[in-house]
């Protein structure tokens, strides 16, 4: 996949319609122009593929994942970035008059063509720096229902981060618009959904009452559950190992 | 393969019907025989009297939790095991095709604020379905070793609840769990669903350490892939869980794994779970005094359960 977007990237022709594309799907979530940035000439970044600044200043990094993707690459991606925003000056005067606004927020945006599981549990599995990924998009043809499912996890082990009930909101309504038909595992998510919106208020307005002990209850609940089930770094590693084998093995079988 | 997509496709209702029409079918044949294993004669002497508590969890959200249950119980109709179903959360899919099939009221006419309600679905198997709290008090006799007599035929029935708490919160299913001798794990096969087994492994079995783990799957006809699934899998339990899980055997049926609708698999069956006879056999008869065992081999010689 990587590869095709990089010889697409690399074709006039077909660099003209992959922008239109990163654009169009931009401003379908922001409503704002987005214009693509020459190639990073600034820092030593590998993964960042490609940079787009929106007519408010908001900068966002493009990286077009492999499809094998370990966890040492995510690493490395996650440090990039992190890295990326600590720089931001430096982009705004290596890009004078492209009105670079270094007090928004990096905005990262991922392209995961398979092994979208896998992604999502490494960032997981590794502590994201929440203030650099303020969303997270993740372009996917098939599995939406996984990504789905995924991502509600994630939120749920990240209770309380705003951004990630954003973006679980925002890809939600995303496959729900691609989708013929609302599954019920969407249903679900679309609960799920506006449950975490409700709960900010909701804390609002009891913010001097005791929790009852049907909340306190659950609360523990979900603490329990998700504390009980996370996956540590080498136990992921071992699925993943194990996918590895597995894969190779039909892959042998067919031959 | 040409054969199988010819077939047309059937629903769970056509299953279902099926299961139980045979079970009509062979009900009569089988009673006479059932009759002596299910003698009131048969007193405490004949065995130590034991309770075992067992669920089987999805791994995917599936509607058909409680049916899985129902179709698990079949598999001791004509043993002397009283089989109590307990649900904590019935939903109304599975609730439809029971409902179609047995004398049972629709699942709107129930009122769960009063506690439990059960309902005689097989000679032996009964069905309760309790609200999650009064499922948490029901089970608090484990502990002190009381057992709650209005539920027993007599003190020498082996009793085995399957428990059906899939859709309960997790803090009400956590008390369950520390109860329950074993968990049987159902899903279908792929590298995620084996990860997330896993991780209700994880969470179940600091729970309960004790408790035994068994993993139903989908049919799978590459049976060396299936292999070295079961023992990939088991490498990771053993090591960071120190835990063996069992793989007791497959499901008929893909889609039942998964939560989908069912369309009808391969083979028509009338049971949907091909499970290792070992595994069931086991669970049968522990605790059997010898001259049980010997009447239910004579009993049970002529018939195929």
């Amino acid at each position: 996949m990587k590869k095709i977007l990089y010889s697409k990237w690399n074709r006039a022709e077909e660099r003209d319609k992959l922008v239109v594309d990163l654009k169009d799907s931009l401003g379908e979530y922001f409503g704002s122009e987005w214009r693509i940035l020459q190639t990073p000439i600034i820092i030593d970044i590998d993964l960042v593929d490609i940079l787009l600044v929106n007519n408010t200043g908001r900068l966002c990094a493009v990286t077009i994942l492999p499809e094998k993707v370990d966890s040492s690459l995510i690493g490395k991606i996650v440090s990039e970035y992190a890295a990326l925003s600590r720089q931001l000056e430096k982009f705004k005067n290596a890009y004078a008059g492209e009105n670079i606004d270094v007090k928004q927020k990096l905005m990262v945006r991922l392209f995961v063509p398979n092994n979208i599981v896998n992604i999502l549990e490494l960032l997981a599995c590794i502590s994201i720096p929440i203030e650099v990924y303020q969303y997270f998009f993740i372009k996917s043809h098939d599995n939406e229902g996984i990504v789905i499912e995924r991502l509600s996890e994630l939120v749920e082990r990240r209770e309380g981060e705003q951004d990630f009930s954003s973006l679980l909101k925002i890809m939600g309504e995303n496959v729900r618009s691609e989708a013929s038909s609302v599954s019920e595992e969407e249903a679900v998510l679309k609960e799920k959904i506006e449950t975490k919106e409700e709960e900010p208020a909701a804390e609002s307005v009891h913010e001097e009452s005791v929790p009852s002990e049907n909340e306190t209850k659950q609360k523990h609940n979900t603490d329990n559950y998700f504390e009980r089930t996370k996956l540590n770094e080498d136990e992921l590693v071992a699925f993943f190992d194990l996918e590895r084998r597995l894969a190779a093995f039909q892959t042998e079988k067919m031959q | 393969m040409e054969e199988n997509h010819n077939k047309p496709k059937r629903t769970l209702r056509d299953v279902s019907h099926h299961f139980f029409s045979s079970l009509e079918e062979n009900k009569q044949e089988k009673k006479e025989n059932a009759v002596a294993l299910s003698n009131s004669s048969y007193n405490v002497h004949h065995f130590n009297p034991s309770l075992k508590l067992l669920s089987i969890i999805p791994i995917r959200y599936s509607p058909f939790s409680l049916l899985l249950h129902v179709y698990f119980s079949k598999l001791f109709l004509y043993t002397p095991y009283k089989v109590y179903i307990i649900s904590t959360n019935p939903h109304g899919d599975s609730w439809d095709y029971l409902q179609r099939n047995l004398n049972i009221p629709p699942l709107v006419d129930i009122d769960f604020s009063k506690g439990m309600r059960t309902f005689t679905l097989f000679k032996n198997v009964e069905l309760i379905i309790a609200s999650p709290d009064k499922l948490k008090d029901f089970f608090s006799f484990k502990n002190n070793h009381q057992r709650p007599s209005h539920l027993f035929d007599s003190e020498s029935s082996p009793s085995l609840f399957l428990i059906d708490c899939f859709n309960t919160e997790f803090y009400i299913k956590e008390k369950i769990i520390s109860l329950l001798d074993s968990i049987i794990l159902l899903s279908s096969f792929n590298i995620d669903d084996f990860r997330n087994a896993y991780k209700v492994i994880k969470a179940y079995s600091s729970l309960c350490p004790d408790v035994k783990f068994s993993y139903i799957v989908d049919h799978n006809e590459n049976a060396d892939l299936a292999d070295l699934t079961r023992k990939g899998f088991n490498q990771i339990t053993a090591r960071f869980l120190n835990i063996s899980v069992d793989f007791i055997g497959h499901c008929e049926f893909k889609d039942l794994a998964r939560g989908n609708n069912i369309h009808w698999g391969t083979e028509e069956k009338d049971q949907i779970f091909n499970v290792n006879i070992d595994f069931v056999e086991a669970l049968k008869k522990e605790n059997w005094s010898e001259e049980l065992l010997s009447l239910y081999e004579t009993v049970t010689s002529n018939v195929k359960l």
